[in-house]
């Protein structure tokens, strides 16, 4: 259990970045719904610029399908870009440590990996990235992927309030999550961290001729620019390959609690931000109230068991600050970590997983918000059946289609956790790297592809995944876990769009009843279908009296 | 044709990305940090005598008996921070190895701690910072192992 001032603390954490995200989700409004403001008059030429050097017109109103295609075809196209320079980094600049090129499937896996918001990495940054590859290649792709997660949250929202007659321009809402809210952001916050010890050099590495006579490799590198866009963008993608426990991406409590507050900003921010573009700010605070409800329930499930400081645990963190960033990190998507997981007990890697398959606790950045509307749509069909009403949102009838589409977003899940871990203990792939057949062998695999398929990033085998079969079978599950559910979700927004509104709708959905409804449902839910992998795996340890691996 | 259009959209979009995230934004920040806070953007080098010897924030073998040691067991195998108890515990021996007063050690552990949450939770100490401030301040025990350089 945790103590009074452990509870005071994260009390305290909560509250600023709830009144941050709040303050956030005004901003969010006025950039994607085009208030004019005077950052128009420095952004609005560049903008325009933009606009015409692509060729596409921002104001062009795209069917759900225009907008699915044109963000699949930005995010594929990057990342190939980025599946180039891995592979090809030993001929391109700015590599002083002179790494060779990356083999063609940890390639494939990596840019898979971070176009997706996942940024599970079967490698060691430091060891195997140029400063090219990590500024140009994956360093790209934290803003892009972050990018379309807030493009498609918006999309789904304005589909959703039924007010913008559709889900808007992909490209409008691109480029302005760029020009107005990542890049500053990040500009920002890396300045900030730096000031607080994380490097950020172009020299190369320093040798050291330490006092007791040896010598030692300085490595630095671009980090703060880097950890900046990781944490903002829930993206988790380590600098280096301890990741937050690296001294150098997470120096002190400050930078930890900094970089703990930045995962949590925007996908605070996201209901908000819903509440303001359906035009009833409350039906955003129960999703706020619902969302933070479930990221608490993980919280209070990791700290069952006293955390007590040990191995695989970094001295300046403590074990506190270990055990709640690591619940943080797979609540949100990031999947960052500032120590081993190897060094917790089972219940906190069961909280860790029940983030990953809740995904909406509160999920990625922009993902994490169309899950919960998943969860919301789900709960309303449940409700309106057991009341014997017409299933209605925001005055909007939920259809047949509907729910077949939110059903497949939900079971896809599952199923990619389930076939790929089944196949990875079959084709003896699961033995290869050492995870044997009982739970914590278990518990290692399955927690790798539910990081996958929930485009996470975290991971119990780390480098040691860096085979064949690993590199494409996590690429496959990163790639449909992550366009599947937004496939589905932009589908229901845009149908959702053209929907006549009834007023007085029959169910209210901005009261703290449903907000208790929805929490119940997601739990059920999730419990339910998840139950015999927490059973075989983390629960099955925790009885052994081990840990999980 | 549209799809032609379509590419091209995508293909120029995509390379102003990559321009702008991922070189004038890093280098921007290289540029900003290097000249505001040289000392961090560096890597917090230790330097005597105008020599690198190592980093505050990353933790070295300090073999020698007169100085306090990290652990290399938590997760970065980096972690300079060990916890106070432990360099308490170190305090006798480094003590008698350099003469140097237990009081003066307890002291300057103490000056170099702080807690993982600002105010509460585990006590730690920067064994690299913790070093460093001994060679400074009792320079007739240490100039042995600097004067190698």
């Amino acid at each position: 259990m945790a103590g009074a001032l452990e509870l005071i603390w994260l009390a305290f954490v909560w509250a600023t970045v709830i009144v941050s995200g709040w303050l956030l989700s005004t901003y969010l409004f006025s950039v994607y719904t085009g208030r004019k403001g005077r950052i128009d008059k420095v952004l609005g030429p560049v903008e325009g610029w933009i606009y015409r050097a692509a060729g596409v017109d921002p104001a062009k109103r795209m069917t759900w399908k225009e907008y699915m295609a044109s963000l699949l075809t930005l995010s594929l196209a990057m990342g190939a870009f980025a599946f180039i320079v891995l592979i090809g980094q030993a001929y391109l600049p700015l590599n002083p440590q002179h790494f060779p090129n990356m083999r063609w499937d940890l390639a494939l896996n990596t840019a898979v990996s971070f176009i997706t918001n996942t940024d599970l990495q079967h490698y060691a940054g430091e060891t195997a990235l140029s400063y090219l590859s990590q500024m140009a290649a994956v360093g790209t792709l934290q803003f892009v992927s972050a990018a379309v997660g807030l493009c498609v949250a918006v999309a789904v929202f304005r589909g959703f309030s039924g007010k913008y007659g559709g889900v808007g321009n992909f490209y409008y809402d691109f480029v302005r999550s760029l020009t107005r809210v990542l890049i500053p952001l990040s500009f920002a916050a890396a300045l900030l961290l730096a000031a607080l010890g994380l490097p950020q050099a172009l020299g190369g590495y320093i040798t050291a001729a330490t006092v007791g006579g040896g010598t030692q490799t300085i490595e630095v590198g671009p980090v703060a620019s880097f950890v900046s866009i990781m944490q903002l963008g829930t993206n988790g993608g380590g600098y280096y390959g301890a990741n937050a426990a690296s001294p150098y991406q997470n120096p002190s409590p400050a930078t930890n609690w900094l970089e703990m507050w930045m995962m949590i900003l925007f996908v605070t921010a996201m209901p908000f931000l819903f509440g303001r573009i359906v035009g009833n700010p409350r039906e955003g605070y129960m999703l706020l109230i619902a969302v933070y409800t479930l990221y608490a329930i993980n919280v209070a499930i990791a700290f069952i068991e006293t955390p007590q400081l040990g191995a695989g645990m970094e001295t300046r963190i403590g074990a506190f600050s270990s055990v709640l960033w690591t619940v943080t990190a797979t609540s949100t998507m990031t999947g960052s970590a500032n120590a081993s997981l190897s060094a917790f007990n089972p219940l906190v890697i069961l909280a860790a997983l029940m983030g990953m398959f809740t995904q909406a606790a509160p999920g990625g950045i922009g993902t994490g918000a169309i899950f919960l509307l998943l969860y919301v749509v789900v709960t309303v069909f449940i409700v309106g059946l057991m009341a014997g009403r017409t299933p209605e949102y925001l005055g909007a009838k939920i259809t047949p289609g509907d729910i077949k589409n939110a059903v497949i977003g939900f079971v896809s899940h599952p199923l990619l956790i389930l076939v790929p871990a089944a196949l990875a203990f079959s084709l003896g792939a699961a033995a290869s790297v050492g995870a044997g057949s009982g739970a914590a062998g278990f518990t290692s695999v399955m927690y790798e592809f539910a990081s996958a398929a929930s485009n996470n990033g975290s991971s119990m085998l780390g480098t040691a995944a860096n085979t064949v079969f690993f590199n494409l079978s996590t690429a496959a599950a990163m790639l449909l876990g992550r366009y599947i559910p937004i496939a589905v979700m932009l589908a229901i927004a845009g149908s959702m769009s053209r929907r006549v509104r009834a007023t007085g709708a029959s169910l209210k959905t901005d009261n703290l009843l449903f907000a208790c409804i929805l929490v119940a449902s997601i739990l059920v839910l999730v419990v339910l279908t998840f139950l015999p992998f927490f059973m075989l795996g983390p629960i099955l340890a925790a009885l052994q009296g081990l840990n999980a691996i | 044709m549209d799809i032609s259009n379509f590419l091209r959209g995508t293909l120029v979009i995509a390379a102003l990305a990559v321009i702008a995230c991922g070189l004038a934004y890093p280098v921007a920040v290289t540029a900003v940090a290097g000249t505001t806070f040289p000392f961090q953007a560096g890597g917090e080098q230790v330097i005597v005598n105008g020599t690198v010897v190592g980093s505050y924030l990353i933790a070295q073998n300090f073999s020698a008996p007169v100085f306090f040691h990290p652990h290399s067991g938590s997760a970065s195998g980096e972690d300079p921070a060990i916890t106070i108890e432990d360099a308490y515990a170190q305090v006798p021996g480094v003590s008698s190895m350099t003469g140097i007063p237990q009081s003066a050690l307890y002291m300057a552990v103490n000056e170099s701690s702080s807690y993982t949450v600002f105010f509460f939770d585990q006590q730690y100490v920067n064994v690299v910072g913790l070093n460093m401030y001994l060679i400074t301040h009792y320079p007739s025990v240490y100039s042995g192992y600097l004067s190698r350089k």
